[in-house]
């Protein structure tokens, strides 16, 4: 044990200093520990105090030799390079030839390796979690979505409808919305415009859902009203627009469902429902990221029964229950508390 | 040409002792720690990094050389006292030799 302190704490000392007595010092030790150890324990006390306040003392005076070196260093005849820039370092050795190649080879191929991994993820935005991690992989995806779709990256949310933004911050389940109109401009574009917001605006609101009211008296209708654009389900199902499922919205859900089936296939797909648009995405992907969708909404992962990431046409027709059961409070309609995803959910 | 506190200074007492250990004869550096207690009858006891230190600047001199010993451990290696660090060494103990006889006599002529 003392052995192996000892041997790391000559780390203390200068690499040229150590690669020259190190090896001798250590084995000097070894032989004073034993010779100490066989004396009783007093010996061994003080020569465990006398070693390594002898070690500290010697790096601390090696050390503030420095100025030495660099004096050194600085009247030292440097070689012509013609052209060519020299450097020096503060240890008072040179690295080996061998050495410096290896570390230009070792620095290129990282370099080379992270700009392959870099291109390789803009071109495809597609940032695939490494093999174990599958449960990750859906909310480490960036998407482009269309007009009117979430991009989900880590574990946040982004939709963007109808020329505004939601953002969802999955752990924190908070939101900010961002005014990104004209509507119908590319993803890109938005997400250009919310960097330059919150460049502009460092002191960017968030509004918890689930809250009557946000910081600075800014209301949650705002952000209800984005979010119920950005969830196509909750727009066609909310017929008088005030943001409540009311009784006979509910009692009707099922024929608002159906008007939002545009390929007419008897069912909804999640990309139907406002979730992203996967252009070069694998279908593993997906599937997983739909299903990461459908769940993190409470109304759409009421609506799939079956939790297959789609709302098929017998889950339309059993829409008036299943949002019922949603209902915690049995007054009979569903309000912005019933809805929103929970503080706290992440996106999964 | 560099100029060291070691070649200008008295020597401390560990670096003295250091060198007469090596001027009866190599040693490595177990050995010097060794003859250096046996010598001063316990009182002055080296730590490794002490020792080490004391050998660096020594080295640095050119006092002192290393060498590999014979059979010996590649690790092992020794250390002896050369040509410089010997007159440097006899110079000291000229100086001490001085130092002692003249304080004899301060401390006789007290006495008479």
């Amino acid at each position: 044990m003392t052995i192996r302190l000892y041997r790391w704490l000559l780390h203390l000392y200068p690499a040229a200093y150590r690669s020259t007595f190190g090896r001798e010092m250590a084995d000097v030790f070894q032989l004073a520990r034993a010779r100490a150890w066989s004396r009783g324990t007093p010996y061994a006390a003080a020569f465990c105090i006398r070693e390594f306040t002898g070690l500290a003392l010697g790096a601390v005076r090696l050390r503030t030799r420095r100025p030495e070196i660099l004096e050194q260093l600085a009247t030292s005849p440097s070689p012509a390079f013609d052209g060519v820039p020299t450097f020096y370092t503060c240890e008072d050795y040179a690295p080996r030839r061998g050495a410096l190649i290896q570390g230009s080879i070792l620095s290129l191929a990282f370099f080379g390796a992270a700009t392959a991994a870099f291109e390789y993820g803009v071109n495809h935005r597609i940032f695939r979690m490494p093999p174990g991690a599958e449960r990750d992989t859906a909310q480490s995806q960036v998407i482009e979505t269309g007009e009117a779709g979430f991009l989900a990256f880590g574990k946040s949310m982004v939709s963007s409808s109808d020329g505004a933004l939601v953002v969802l911050l999955g752990r924190q389940a908070a939101a900010v919305t961002v005014d990104v109109s004209p509507a119908g401009q590319r993803l890109s574009e938005v997400w250009s415009r919310l960097v330059w917001f919150l460049r502009v605006r460092p002191d960017i609101l968030l509004i918890a859902p689930g809250t009557s009211k946000g910081p600075a008296g800014v209301s949650t209708g705002g952000y209800a009203a984005v979010y119920f654009r950005a969830i196509p389900v909750l727009a066609a199902m909310d017929a008088d627009h005030d943001r409540v499922i009311s009784a006979a919205e509910i009692a009707n859900a099922a024929a608002a469902l159906r008007s939002l089936d545009k390929n007419h296939d008897g069912k909804l797909t999640a990309e139907e429902c406002g979730g992203p648009v996967l252009p070069y995405a694998d279908s593993q992907s997906v599937k997983r990221t739909n299903l990461a969708f459908v769940r993190y909404h409470p109304v759409l992962a009421t609506l799939d029964a079956d939790h297959d990431g789609e709302i098929s046409a017998s889950e339309m027709e059993n829409a008036p229950a299943a949002l019922r059961t949603l209902d915690r409070n049995h007054d009979g309609k569903l309000t912005l508390d019933e809805i929103l995803p929970k503080p706290g959910i992440p996106v999964q | 040409m560099k100029i060291t506190s070691s070649s200008t200074n008295p020597l401390s007492e560990p670096v003295l002792l250091i060198l007469l250990s090596l001027a009866e004869q190599p040693r490595h550096g177990y050995s010097i720690l060794k003859d250096v207690e046996e010598m001063s009858d316990g009182r002055v006891v080296l730590s490794t990094g002490t020792l080490y230190g004391a050998l660096g600047r020594l080295l640095d001199d050119r006092w002192i050389e290393r060498f590999e010993e014979q059979e010996a451990l590649r690790e092992r290696q020794a250390y002896r006292l050369t040509a410089k660090g010997r007159t440097h060494l006899q110079a000291e103990v000229a100086r001490m030799k001085q130092l002692t006889r003249l304080a004899s006599l301060r401390i006789s002529a007290k006495e008479a």
